[in-house]
């Protein structure tokens, strides 16, 4: 079905410009040619295989989206891993998820049970030998995207090709994309902000999608901007924070209509004074991973909360003085985990609505978030699942036991910390190596602090405030 | 700004200290051969310190084409004192 719809927009569209990086721009019409000769390349690797399943793990770039649009006209189905997962993640992914082949950078850490064959383009393709017992795909799963999970490993989420149009057409029509917008997008492509904000929606309405790779720094996000003629601003929290660090902003970006942050907690001061310099409205955006996006504000600098519910969304939550568990039900719904079989069912009630992680309420129809239920840490937008990298530094030499946790670090800025328990001796370096080797880099924990021993309450949990003042006080590594 | 690395260098390592999450300290890079993910730098680390390098010193560094000379501080102060020598030579 996404086949259809693409290959649709990609030949209305014709010789406006589609997709373009740093070096590349593509008209739809280029597009729509480049994908069709990498998807013909793609399917003579996998001879044989039925419904493919073909991962594609870097940064963003025009052949990122070659690669995905083929992986789709090939008939298989695309799986998109965040670019910083570890090698231990990686070959877990595609061990867990049978992966046939992954389209890959250079220097990304590939299994090694891979066969690394000749690609088009600047990517890289490795395939894995078959595995006949592998989880089997829900029938209409047409891509898969993975959240950081609670339980220790990310979680892959399938979604049917109808709920990857409608979340890219409702986020298209609630927030008035047109074929005149050009969309600068710094977040990754395997990331929700950005896969549901800009990239299909970018094409359905003939628009143009800049990306960026790299670190959101200040300097490269406002040359780009005013390289590319932007209308609409995509990127995490630490990219508003980077605009505004001199203190003044960048001063007036012309063109520039909307920027989006992500969910993550946006310091209220970045925001004004991001929106003082720049004059354009900065919205935050609310989607969960399993749901899509939920909702947008006309006028963010007006409205009380996170904004309506977009076209196809409905809400459910508390009201003024009760707060209660955010509730979504959307046309954009993930359908299962396809390796966590019938957990996200759990989380869907009997009239189909998904429990978020979030507490809030609705003021005038604004959705208002006041807390979570969830201990998932978010760290400039990356959301960090305590559990496996707790696990992970208790593998290390030397470690007893440990704690991973979110505080505020001496910037103000959500920083990961962990509390371990160990020798005195025990340098605090190594384990955070250890974890480095394993897992992505915004998963180590940039704060340590040994104890001979966690302390606990009664029931067993770490007594979470006695750590936190642990980090108090600044603490050369011992 | 002189653009001789022994008079950047310092410079640097202040601000690469400066912009991490806390803890990190100058012995700490020494031990890790001056590399930045030998010490687990995070990335948004990593934004503030650049953001830092370009309001105090003026020249823009690219992290979508230089990333490869943010790795260690050798390379980095290599880096900055060849921007700084180009803008000196385009006001000469």
């Amino acid at each position: 079905m996404l086949t259809d719809i693409i290959t649709g927009a990609l030949r209305e569209h014709g010789d406006a410009p589609a997709v373009a990086d740093r070096h590349t721009t593509l008209t739809y019409r280029e597009l729509d040619a480049a994908a069709n000769r990498y998807a013909t390349a793609l399917a003579a690797l996998l001879t044989g295989r039925d419904r493919p399943r073909v991962g594609i793990q870097a940064a963003n770039s025009a052949d990122y989206v070659v690669a995905y649009l083929a992986a789709l006209r090939a008939g298989c189905v695309p799986f998109l891993i965040d670019r910083a997962a570890g090698p231990q993640e990686t070959e877990g992914i595609q061990r867990g998820c049978g992966l046939d082949l992954l389209v890959h950078e250079e220097a990304t850490p590939v299994p090694g049970h891979g066969t690394r064959l000749a690609a088009p383009g600047s990517l890289r393709v490795t395939r894995f030998p078959e595995m006949p017992d592998r989880p089997g795909l829900h029938r209409e799963t047409e891509v898969c995207r993975f959240t950081s999970g609670s339980t220790g490993s990310p979680s892959c989420i399938e979604f049917r090709g109808e709920a990857v149009y409608r979340a890219a057409a409702n986020w298209a029509e609630g927030t008035g994309i047109s074929a005149q917008d050009t969309i600068v997008c710094f977040a990754s492509l395997s990331n929700g902000l950005a896969f549901n904000t800009s990239l299909l929606s970018t094409f359905l309405v003939g628009a143009c999608l800049r990306l960026g790779s790299g670190l959101p720094t200040a300097g490269a996000v406002t040359r780009t901007l005013r390289d590319s003629g932007a209308t609409r601003l995509i990127g995490f929290p630490a990219l508003y924070e980077s605009l505004v660090r001199n203190g003044s902003g960048p001063g007036p970006l012309p063109g520039l209509r909307m920027a989006i942050s992500s969910a993550a907690p946006l310091d209220p001061g970045t925001k004004r004074l991001f929106e003082e310099s720049t004059g354009v409205p900065l919205q935050n955006y609310y989607g969960i991973a399993e749901a899509g996006p939920l909702t947008f504000a006309a006028d963010p600098r007006t409205d009380p909360g996170l904004g309506q519910a977009l076209p196809g969304v409905e809400l459910r939550a508390g009201a003024a003085g009760e707060p209660g568990v955010v509730s979504v039900r959307s046309q954009s719904m993930g359908t299962r985990y396809l390796n966590a079989p019938g957990v996200l069912e759990q989380r869907i009630d009997p009239d189909g609505f998904y429990r978020t992680g979030d507490v809030g309420r609705l003021r005038d129809g604004s959705l208002v978030l006041t807390g979570r239920t969830s201990q998932v840490i978010n760290i400039g937008g990356r959301k960090i699942d305590a559990v496996e990298v707790s696990t992970a530094l208790a593998g290390a030499p030397g470690v007893d036991d440990a704690v991973v946790l979110e505080i505020t670090d001496r910037h103000g800025t959500a920083a990961l910390a962990a509390v371990l328990a160990g020798a005195p001796d025990l340098d605090p370096a190594a384990p955070r190596r250890y974890v480095a080797e394993r897992l992505a880099p915004y998963k180590v924990p940039s704060l340590v602090r040994i104890v001979p021993r966690i302390p606990r309450g009664t029931s067993g949990k770490p007594a979470t405030a006695e750590l936190r003042r642990l980090f108090d006080t600044p603490q050369d590594f011992q | 700004m002189t653009a001789s690395p022994d008079h950047i260098r310092p410079h640097l390592v202040r601000i690469v200290l400066s912009s991490a999450e806390g803890d990190l300290t100058e012995q700490d890079l020494a031990a890790a051969d001056w590399s930045l993910p030998q010490v687990s730098y995070s990335s948004l680390a990593y934004i503030r310190m650049i953001d830092t390098v370009e309001n105090e010193l003026g020249v823009y560094l690219d992290p979508e084409e230089e990333s490869d000379h943010f790795e260690t501080i050798d390379a980095l102060v290599e880096l900055v004192c060849r921007h700084l020598r180009e803008e000196q030579a385009a006001d000469a």
